[in-house]
């Protein structure tokens, strides 16, 4: 019997949440779903399923970030840039193997491109360091058979889910410099005032 | 091994760092893989002529295929060279110390050797890229010109004075051997590039992908990142190119190259009579 922490049977909640309640605010916003709260309240502008998926996204988004975070003595948690860290680790020979150069031509490398590599307009959280770039770059061509093998067999570390979800909120109600917390905190606060609790 | 899953990234990001990577790669070129100024090929053909007696000699060309991992979508036919497969073709021009000076790019694997030679930078001017006397060392399948010395072959090889001169033109040449394998040995996406080509911009994605590797090995091999012995000093001053190169014909040229070789062979006593 397959043993399941409950972190993950909370995330697998969240997740099918989320997946739902996409569903249903899409159905909302496009008017093939009118509720009877939201048709007596005149909410019909800001669907009420809008507000349990920005917070369920949120929940989701902190179990996502902290799964690693409770897990037993001898595991290590890894972050978004634990390649990089272990690369960076590595012994020279062995660094070799992956870069094709050694650590002293891949900074001087790093110097050359930095200025062709730079994006001025980019300046998401989101962007990824020339640091990264440059190492998917080396390793890339540096290794026989490795294109097509990122097409294939690649499971991402996000869940759809959670990428519909983030889609479908910066699409209808998210600009890209506005975080998710803070319309989150927005759309309660309308939902609250709406409903005269305040 | 999924590079995605190694750098915690989506594929898609891949994709896009790889031709953030080559675009930035491809604004290096021009540093580094120029062709030589007249002192440097002063230097270059000294040290040719000390060590292997061919006077004015100041690299070594060949063409190399590079294998398609997928059939192109258009006119796949172009594609397909004499190893049977489908590929795409670089001529490109080493020093003897291992440098990559002038990539061509642009032709597809059918194409042989001596053909994409004429259409090489320092083929149509090659006054401004040779001083006097000055040449290249080539393969059979290259043409042969003033500027482009190969072996005899066939019957011309016959006789053991030409026979020798092949042995040492060889052993001069074998340098862009070694750059090619040091190349694909490195770089080892141009054993076969999983490119798909199916338009013209696919295409030259491929050439700018073939053309950034290049530009590594030079990066690697300016750093002294390959072992690579330095015998010949470092380029110093950029003098004007000489204005002409030799009157003399392909034969003519290769005749006079053939009697300094190998006047320096019995000198040295490496000739085997």
């Amino acid at each position: 019997m397959v043993r399941v922490s409950r972190r993950q049977v909370a995330i697998g909640q969240s997740e099918r949440r989320v997946r739902f309640l996409t569903a249903l605010a899409l159905l909302e916003m496009t008017g093939r779903v009118r509720l009877r709260t939201m048709v007596r309240l005149g909410l019909l502008r800001t669907p009420s399923s809008l507000l349990l998926l920005a917070r369920e996204r949120n929940r989701l988004c902190t179990l996502l970030q902290n799964r690693y975070l409770h897990m037993g003595r001898d595991f290590v948690p890894k972050s978004v840039n634990w390649a990089l860290l272990v690369l960076d680790a590595l012994p020279e020979h062995i660094w070799r193997l992956f870069m094709r150069m050694d650590r002293a031509t891949y900074a001087h490398l790093a110097t050359l491109l930095e200025p062709h590599l730079h994006i001025p307009g980019c300046r998401t959280s989101r962007a990824l360091s020339l640091d990264m770039v440059q190492k998917v770059g080396l390793y890339r061509l540096g290794h026989y058979g490795n294109s097509s093998s990122t097409y294939s067999g690649c499971s991402s570390s996000t869940p759809p889910a959670f990428k519909a979800c983030s889609r479908f909120l910066s699409f209808f109600c998210a600009p890209t410099a506005i975080s998710d917390s803070r319309i989150c905190f927005w759309l309660f606060s309308l939902r609250v005032f709406s409903l005269g609790v305040i | 091994m999924v590079i995605a899953n190694v750098f915690g990234i989506s594929p898609g990001s891949v994709v896009n760092c790889t031709k953030r990577f080559v675009r930035a790669v491809k604004k290096l070129t021009k540093d580094y893989v120029v062709w030589p100024s007249a002192q440097r090929r002063r230097e270059l053909a000294a040290y040719a002529w000390e060590t292997f007696g061919f006077r004015g000699c100041v690299g070594s060309v060949d063409g190399l295929q590079v294998p398609l991992t997928y059939a192109p979508r258009a006119q796949p036919w172009t594609f397909w060279d004499r190893h049977d497969r489908y590929s795409v073709h670089m001529l490109m021009v080493c020093e003897h110390m291992r440098n990559i000076i002038s990539v061509t790019l642009g032709f597809t694997g059918a194409a042989g050797d001596a053909l994409v030679q004429h259409y090489a930078d320092w083929s149509p001017s090659p006054g401004e890229h040779f001083s006097h006397l000055e040449h290249l060392l080539g393969d059979k399948g290259m043409h042969l010109t003033v500027w482009v010395m190969g072996p005899y072959k066939g019957y011309e090889a016959e006789t053991q004075a030409k026979k020798i001169f092949n042995w040492q033109l060889a052993r001069l040449r074998v340098v862009s051997e070694h750059v090619f394998v040091m190349l694909k040995g490195r770089w080892a996406s141009l054993h076969e590039l999983r490119l798909p080509i199916g338009c013209e911009r696919d295409f030259l994605w491929a050439m700018d992908w073939v053309l950034a590797c290049c530009v590594f090995q030079n990066v690697c091999n300016s750093m002294g990142d390959g072992d690579i012995p330095e015998s010949v000093p470092a380029d110093t001053t950029g003098d004007p190119a000489d204005p002409q190169p030799a009157e003399e014909g392909a034969d003519q040229s290769r005749m006079r190259v053939k009697q300094d070789v190998l006047t320096f062979m019995k000198a040295t006593g490496l000739y085997k009579y």
